[in-house]
């Protein structure tokens, strides 16, 4: 029978090296105690690469699933959270790759014919910022979650995303030009 | 950096909205986790992450004796054996690590240094163990075993950047002695 831990229960919390040790164990409260602790900032995760907050739950569920089949082959060289972010990102991606995302192609001149990014964005909310980076293209959106956000070196993406580092930095050029246009023209109409 | 590239560093914070219901989750996913092993597993790991922190990870690096099994035929595949050239540079690459190492074993880092490191190491090692599972698998063997020495590259730029960071954290604090002196 299936052990279920009671979900109004509150974690303990072990330290980390036990806990991962419980989790290697198979033990459901240990598993139970880590996904609490990394399920949500890794939602964040999720969501800024496939946008949809069901799709999003679903990747992290999934990628959970991975870190505790796989969860043998961590040996504490990095940190936890990042080892388990990695498998969210890679997940995440996954997902994206199978509605086909596409780089579109952005020429140097194509960028530099957008407005330059001139307002000191004073009067923007955290929740304008989502929305308008949820609107971006698949590609750049992506592209400026990974490197703005999760703080990721294009080198990086470049590799995740089987892309060349130059695509990378174009995309994200313009992307946060893209951006930057969108919510100083929500700010004109806002005022 | 841009305004706009400031503007949202400063409201990261408030960027991770709305929450997700933890709860639905774990219920979903619960049913498909692996059971609980009854043989114990082995704590090795836990003695070799209870070590100095810094040390220990200072003293992981992928060395030429790190073999990768081709999973097609069980075949055990070095860089040496599929280049030889590319052989002798992953030796001397290798050679320039330790000499970081042994700069680095003993130092005192405060914790996000720490933490920065880690999570630089954690992207190369992970896209190094991707990298090493295909060898003997891709055609052009040339780009990927260049793509592993990279890699070796990419950790000596990070002890390069610690040991710039340590040497200017004794240089403030003989300044601070100085001053107080």
């Amino acid at each position: 029978m299936e052990f279920l831990v009671s979900l109004t229960q509150k974690p303990e919390l072990l330290n980390p090296i036990e806990l991962v040790h419980q989790c290697r164990e198979g033990k459901r409260k240990a598993q139970y105690e880590l996904f609490r602790m990394y399920a949500t900032p890794m939602y964040h995760v999720a969501r800024r690469i496939v946008a949809d907050p069901m799709e999003s739950e679903e990747v992290v569920q999934e990628a959970f699933v991975k870190v505790f089949e796989k969860i043998h082959s961590f040996e504490g060289r990095a940190t936890l959270g990042a080892w388990i972010k990695r498998i969210v990102v890679n997940q995440a991606l996954n997902e994206v790759r199978k509605r086909k995302m596409v780089f579109d192609n952005v020429e140097d001149a194509q960028i530099a014919d957008l407005p330059i990014e001139e307002d000191d964005y004073e009067d923007v909310t955290a929740d304008m910022i989502n929305e308008e980076i949820n609107l971006l293209p698949e590609g750049c959106r992506i592209v400026v979650s990974l490197h703005l956000l999760e703080e990721y070196k294009h080198t990086e993406i470049a590799e995740m995303l089987s892309i060349s580092e130059s695509t990378s930095r174009s995309q994200y050029m313009r992307g946060r030009k893209m951006l930057a246009a969108r919510l100083s023209e929500r700010m004109k109409h806002e005022l | 950096m841009s305004q706009l590239e400031d503007k949202i560093r400063a409201l990261r914070g408030e960027l991770d909205q709305p929450q997700p219901d933890l709860d639905r989750m774990w219920k979903r996913m619960e049913p498909r986790l692996p059971a609980e092993n009854k043989h114990k597993a082995m704590r090795q790991w836990a003695i070799i992450i209870g070590a100095a922190a810094v040390v220990f990870l200072i003293g992981y690096f992928v060395g030429p004796e790190r073999v990768v099994e081709s999973s097609h035929h069980n075949h055990i595949v070095t860089i040496s054996e599929v280049d030889s050239a590319l052989g002798m540079e992953e030796i001397a690459l290798r050679k320039e690590l330790e000499e970081r190492q042994v700069t680095l074993v003993g130092a005192t880092l405060d914790d996000s240094q720490v933490e920065m490191f880690l999570e630089e190491l954690a992207i190369i090692d992970s896209l190094d163990m991707e990298l090493r599972s295909q060898i003997g698998q891709v055609q052009n063997q040339r780009k990927l075993l260049e793509s592993i020495l990279d890699n070796y590259r990419k950790r000596i730029r990070l002890m390069d950047q610690i040991i710039r960071e340590m040497e200017k954290k004794e240089r403030n604090e003989k300044r601070k002695q100085g001053a107080y002196a």
